[in-house]
């Protein structure tokens, strides 16, 4: 597949050093919030259909008051609440281990397994990239992936996630969820992807 | 819907560099993401790119942990002394290495800023958080090699995505 470059607007078949740069295909602001200290979920409605895939960018903190770092971020989708989510993920931590784990026939999308809580250390934020592929599609079920983690301390965490929602319909809807509701200056952006 | 992603500068090497430094970023933007392609001048082996922020050098304000599988092994680790981008291939043949490097929020003054970071060559794939435990926007981010330069040929380019 041809690459358009950024400069020159000629397209070449690899990004790769040496060629012409790469310029990204469309890529568009959907919507965005900001949730006040203390909302338990954001949701994105009304999500046209027109794209590719669609991504989440996120930057969040938990306002639950203790310590520790590892309150989750889950995802809902069409307001679907059946046992129709499973997920997997590998994890990175300051114990040098790898490790891995999952869960099928859950009722929403677990994504990212750590963010700092009210108890720590101030201002630091989880980072999350969560891409949602072919989600308009109405032939196969959703795949979904992310990476996820922060650095807060020697507790912080790096999680790589694959995500399925086993439902054909096109998604229209998504809600996600911060366990112990979300701390002030959480944001969250979707983008729209062809 | 507003389209987004937008070129802000690029660097292509066209002589090995100990560093590559993108200064004066505009502040307009929500997030910033630099794509990298290119290789170190360090032999066969390979090099760790270390991420400095605003001028800063190691062992200030960066905190990173990591994720990586090497070789037939996997691992990760915690530094409480710097950012990274990751790790590059040595330039000894036609191997490259490629990274993405996303930089959360970084100009606003609230918040310390976090950034998630994957690169991948030859014999290696890398993925890393990283904090700098400081809320001063990010007006300037340079990339340096541990032992090696940048080889040239190298490209970096950074771009701006902005919320609706």
């Amino acid at each position: 597949m041809a690459i358009t470059s950024l400069k020159s607007g000629i397209s070449t078949r690899s990004g790769m050093v040496g060629n012409t740069l790469i310029y990204p295909g469309s890529y568009e602001s959907i919507a965005s919030a900001s949730p006040s200290a203390g909302t338990a979920y954001v949701d994105f409605t009304s999500i046209p259909s027109t794209y590719t895939h669609l991504q989440i960018r996120a930057i969040c903190r938990s306002n639950d008051g203790s310590a520790g770092n590892n309150n989750g971020i889950y995802a809902r989708f069409n307001s679907d609440s059946g046992s129709n989510y499973s997920f997997h993920f590998l994890t990175g931590t300051n114990a040098g281990a790898t490790g891995a784990a999952g869960l099928a026939s859950q009722t929403e999308m677990f994504i990212n397994a750590v963010n700092p809580r009210g108890g720590d250390t101030a201002n630091v934020y989880s980072a999350n990239v969560i891409d949602i592929l072919d989600y308009a599609n109405t032939n196969k079920y959703k795949t979904v992936r992310a990476l996820t983690g922060d650095a807060l301390n020697a507790s912080g965490v790096i999680r790589l996630f694959s995500g399925l929602w086993m439902s054909a319909t096109a998604i229209s809807s998504i809600r996600i969820t911060m366990e112990g509701n979300f701390a002030a200056n959480s944001q969250l952006a979707l983008y729209g992807v062809n | 819907m507003a389209k987004t992603y937008t070129p802000i500068a690029t660097q292509k090497l066209t002589a090995s560099a100990a560093s590559v430094t993108f200064s004066s970023i505009n502040q307009n933007y929500t997030d910033l993401r630099l794509i990298f392609s290119g290789t170190s001048t360090r032999d066969s082996t390979n090099d760790i790119v270390y991420l400095s922020i605003n001028g800063e050098t190691l062992g200030t304000n960066g905190r990173y942990v990591n994720l990586y599988g090497y070789s037939g092994s996997a691992g990760s680790g915690f530094s409480g002394s710097y950012n990274v981008l990751g790790i590059i291939d040595g330039a000894t043949g036609w191997q490259q290495s490629s990274g993405i490097l996303d930089v959360f929020n970084y100009s606003n003054s609230t918040t310390f800023k976090t950034s998630l970071a994957r690169t991948n060559g030859s014999d290696f794939v890398h993925a890393c958080v990283n904090t700098w435990t400081q809320t001063t926007a990010i007006n300037s981010i340079r990339l340096w090699t541990n032992i090696g330069l940048f080889a040239a040929g190298s490209t970096f380019t950074l771009y701006g995505i902005l919320k609706a």
